[in-house]
């Protein structure tokens, strides 16, 4: 992974990142359908004792490593609705977890710099994460693999020989890691070669999809995509790791070669060009821009940035645009009620990329 | 027509069941309806589940349910296996996909090892684990060691411990798991 030389080039590979899901020992399971804990007959009230009871037990192991990683633990009750979406846009908040926000008995364990370290009582008792942008799946794993070293040795994972770290659904128990790395294919869309791609990955255990909000705000637009392995762990973590890190490194140079085939195609970049001009042209003149819209014409302009279509503009800027028109930014600077706020955002979004896109325009060759 | 249990034996009676309020009919013989209700006769179960006149049902409720539960279970042997912390029940054609809790793996260990048809885990392992108190205990040694000035130990250790790192992160042959 080291040599590689994908880790920190802004291109194909977004963002990476690794989630360990653990249960801890003597507790219910929660349930994955509902969120609430496993019904063992009619005591609701229990259950939520029992979550707290575990938000509890985390909370020591938190108090414990305060010193060493300055990790707090913080109930979801507490944060604000735009301060929520905040971490919901940066990846840090998965979209169930997003919706317990009035829910006490579930949190999140923050550290330095406002970094999420973990969800606590998602649909596992702790799920820890680590995301970092450009391909390293390599760092990522090592982050999140010290991370539940420290919880480790402080918690009782739910754990067996045979399993492994056992789950609610028994499809999932095993290693609990989840792998999602997010990647821009406009080549391979274009070229219609996508098919042979998933199938591919299909072969190794790897899922490619588009499914809007499905965990992460920014997937799923356009030709941005996200390979996951879906908790699916067939080896040790480490081999299947190189396993992954392998397929994306093909998968790169096959969007590389792809994107030189559409250009070189007439038709294709007739198209090409139609679609980033359109969204340049909308980007630049709308009063009001809607989150899902503005992802969209981004993930076209980025093609064209990548293809080398655009001038004023580099993939670096485009992709700090993107995260600066999250609602989040929009909703924590302004200074009124959060409902005058989410009203303002579409507004504000259209102002802000009016102005950064003044000077971008489009290279006919 | 067989027993929609057993499929072996022709059927005997139909019993009734409430699933998700919704009554439903299990054609099934005399010997499936006797083993699948704990040592309560087939007619019993009938009347408790509402055949043959409702004023026959079981003073005990609990009985009742498991009874219930034990039909619903069906034929794949786990009939009257309830995890003993959560009170999880598997039914016919369960899927294992929303265990109660941890227990639950050991109660229906077999059912799920099956479903899985997998050679066993071999990914990391808690520091809780063989290989993870055997790591624990090798840098112990190890400091111990570096302390008095046992370089030889410290080189010895140091193989194992790398050894006993690797079987933690599944990469080796786990040793004695």
């Amino acid at each position: 992974m080291r040599g590689s030389g994908l880790s920190k080039r802004p291109g194909i590979v977004l963002w990476s990142r690794a989630r360990l899901f653990r249960n801890l020992k003597g507790h219910s399971f929660i349930s994955s359908d509902t969120g609430d804990q496993c019904v063992s007959g009619s005591d609701g009230l229990r259950q939520q004792q029992d979550r707290k009871s575990i938000l509890k037990e985390i909370e020591s192991a938190v108090a414990e490593l305060s010193d060493k990683k300055k990790m707090k633990l913080v109930k979801l009750s507490s944060i604000s609705d735009s301060k929520i979406i905040e971490l919901y846009e940066k990846g840090a908040l998965s979209v169930y977890h997003k919706k317990m926000v009035n829910d006490d008995s579930r949190g999140i364990i923050t550290g330095a710099g406002g970094v999420v370290y973990a969800m606590v009582n998602e649909r596992h008792h702790l799920v820890l994460q680590v995301l970092r942008p450009g391909f390293q799946l390599e760092r990522v794993w090592n982050e999140v693999d010290r991370l539940d070293d420290l919880f480790g040795s402080r918690l009782k994972y739910a754990w067996s020989k045979k399993f492994g770290y056992l789950m609610p659904d028994s499809e999932c128990c095993g290693a609990g890691l989840d792998v999602t790395v997010n990647v821009h294919l406009p080549g391979l869309i274009l070229m219609g070669e996508m098919q042979e791609v998933v199938s591919a990955f299909g072969a190794v255990g790897l899922t490619l999809d588009a499914e809007i909000s499905h965990d992460v705000f920014i997937e799923g637009f356009g030709q941005l995509l996200r390979i996951s392995n879906n908790m699916s762990v067939p080896d040790s973590e480490e081999v299947f790791l190189r396993k992954i890190e392998r397929a994306v490194s093909g998968l790169v140079l096959q969007e590389a070669q792809a994107g030189l085939r559409a250009l070189k195609d007439d038709r294709t970049r007739e198209m090409l060009y139609n679609k980033v001009v359109c969204s340049l042209a909308v980007l630049k003149n709308a009063l009001i821009m809607e989150r899902a819209q503005s992802h969209e014409e981004i993930s076209w302009l980025r093609t064209g940035i990548a293809m080398g279509l655009v001038e004023g503009m580099t993939l670096v800027q485009v992709d700090r645009l993107h995260k600066d028109i999250w609602s989040s930014n929009f909703l924590l600077s302004f200074s009124g009620s959060f409902e005058e706020a989410v009203q303002h955002v579409g507004t504000t979004r259209a102002a802000v990329l009016r102005e950064r896109l003044k000077d971008v325009k489009v290279n006919f060759m | 027509m067989k027993c929609e249990l057993c499929s072996s034996n022709n059927v005997d009676r139909v019993i009734k069941r409430q699933v998700n309020g919704v009554e439903e009919e299990l054609f099934v013989c005399n010997s499936c309806a006797i083993k699948a209700n704990s040592g309560y006769s087939a007619s019993d179960i009938a009347g408790a589940l509402g055949q043959g006149g409702e004023d026959k049902g079981f003073p005990q409720v609990n009985v009742f349910m498991d009874a219930t539960i034990n039909i619903a279970a069906g034929p794949g042997g786990v009939a009257g296996k309830r995890c003993p912390v959560c009170g999880f029940v598997v039914t016919k054609n369960s899927s294992y996909k929303n265990l109660g809790c941890p227990e639950c793996y050991k109660t229906f260990e077999k059912e799920i090892f099956d479903r899985k048809l997998a050679d066993g885990y071999s990914g990391k392992r808690p520091p809780e684990s063989d290989a993870g108190v055997e790591v624990v205990a090798l840098k112990s040694q190890i400091e111990d060691a570096v302390r008095e000035s046992r370089y030889a130990d410290v080189f010895r250790l140091k193989l194992q411990l790398e050894d006993a790192e690797s079987r933690k992160k599944g990469l080796g042959r786990p040793k004695g798991e």
